[in-house]
């Protein structure tokens, strides 16, 4: 079974609008968390309009940057690190103690559905594809720009994995568990980690720029919940005692 | 040590990430938490951390073992914490305003991006063109 899709668009371009898209879902899921958690409504509405521009600009500069220059677009590191930015940026303003913790985390509870719809719209344009493949599932790709290629359809499966990831999350935050956040980063990034692999422009490197990111932010993690779980053991000791 | 705090009793205090906070009881109103400023932690908590008139207050009565924060003077009372904000009337237009102003930016930088990339791709093709022209001619 194939996938065919023609990358010639009209005058308006799918990916533009999976992209305005995902962040119109991540905004009013941020949105929607803060003000269950206490945010004021003011707080979150400014944060919400800070994250478009911020996610749209770091998205492109660290495209930039990391392609020495050469590539002119997005990427989705850049575009997360706008998100936290404009959380903290937030933070900053008003000083609330306790405030930058719950913003960064309802911030990484919703990338992972931001990053899911965007992942269509690149599934739309054709960029980003996986390697090259002709079974089943695979997608032909044709245009002016792309040329007639046929490949792994890996934008669709990172769609499907953290929007996962994204239901994953907010199925812990229901239950309350102190390590949500870490989980749903750790997910995040061992899924990106692993699907950079069937990536076409992965072909010729041992590690990308991106996969690295993810290690780190992998061992942050980890690291963070053992502390946070020593702490909750050494807390419980003192109340027994 | 249990804590009536203004409208909010039984109360917890508790140094979180060495800050002092009071903690919420379960099932208290909404509204009130809304009101007093508190905000939910991931283990479903409700907490309060503390201005430095309520920790001052606090220190001056860590030998009771009920502190109840109506009996604090005027002046914790009416703290900037717990005064209602002023209401602005135009406030939710002008973020309304602001939001629908970065999304048209937001829009405008993208299209600007997608033009510099296929003016790029247009001087590829040009560049190319004279080498196909010559193939032809040969």
């Amino acid at each position: 079974m194939k996938i065919h899709i023609n990358t010639d668009h009209g005058t308006i371009s799918p990916y533009s609008i999976f992209l305005l898209l995902s962040l119109a879902a991540g905004t009013a899921v941020i949105i929607r968390l803060c003000i269950r958690r206490g945010i004021t409504l003011r707080k979150s509405l400014l944060l919400a309009a800070m994250i478009p521009p911020m996610c749209i600009s770091c998205a492109a500069a660290f495209a930039f940057v990391t392609s020495g220059g050469r590539i002119i677009g997005f990427a989705s590191i850049g575009a997360a690190a706008g998100v936290y930015i404009s959380a903290l940026l937030i933070s900053l303003i008003w000083q609330t103690p306790g405030e930058r913790a719950i913003l960064l985390q309802n911030c990484t509870f919703a990338m992972p559905l931001m990053y899911g719809i965007a992942k269509v719209g690149c599934f739309t344009a054709g960029c980003c594809h996986g390697i090259c493949y002709d079974g089943l599932l695979c997608v032909r790709y044709t245009g002016k720009r792309i040329g007639d290629i046929c490949v792994f359809p890996v934008q669709l499966m990172e769609s499907v994995v953290f929007i996962a990831i994204f239901i994953a999350g907010m199925v812990f935050l229901k239950k309350h568990d102190i390590h949500s956040v870490q989980k749903v980063a750790i997910l995040s990034a061992a899924a990106k980690f692993v699907l950079e692999f069937l990536r076409k422009s992965h072909s010729h490197r041992a590690l990308s720029i991106e996969q690295a990111i993810c290690l780190l932010v992998t061992i942050v993690c980890l690291i963070n919940m053992k502390k946070s779980q020593k702490r909750q053991k050494v807390t419980a000791k003192s109340v027994t005692q | 040590m249990k804590v009536i705090f203004y409208e909010i009793y039984d109360c917890e205090y508790e140094l979180l990430n060495d800050k002092p906070a009071i903690i919420a009881p379960y099932c208290t109103d909404d509204y009130l938490l809304k009101k007093y400023r508190f905000i939910q932690l991931l283990d479903g908590r409700w907490v309060h951390y503390m201005t430095e008139r309520e920790i001052v207050y606090i220190s001056n009565n860590l030998n009771e073992s009920i502190i109840n924060f109506n009996n604090c003077d005027e002046i914790y009372r009416l703290s900037d914490s717990h005064k209602p904000a002023p209401q602005h009337k135009n406030d939710p237009a002008k973020i309304l305003l602001l939001f629908i102003i970065t999304f048209m930016v937001s829009y405008l930088i993208w299209s600007v991006v997608s033009c510099i990339n296929e003016c790029n791709e247009c001087k590829k093709d040009i560049k190319s063109f004279p080498d196909s022209c010559q193939e032809s001619q040969d």
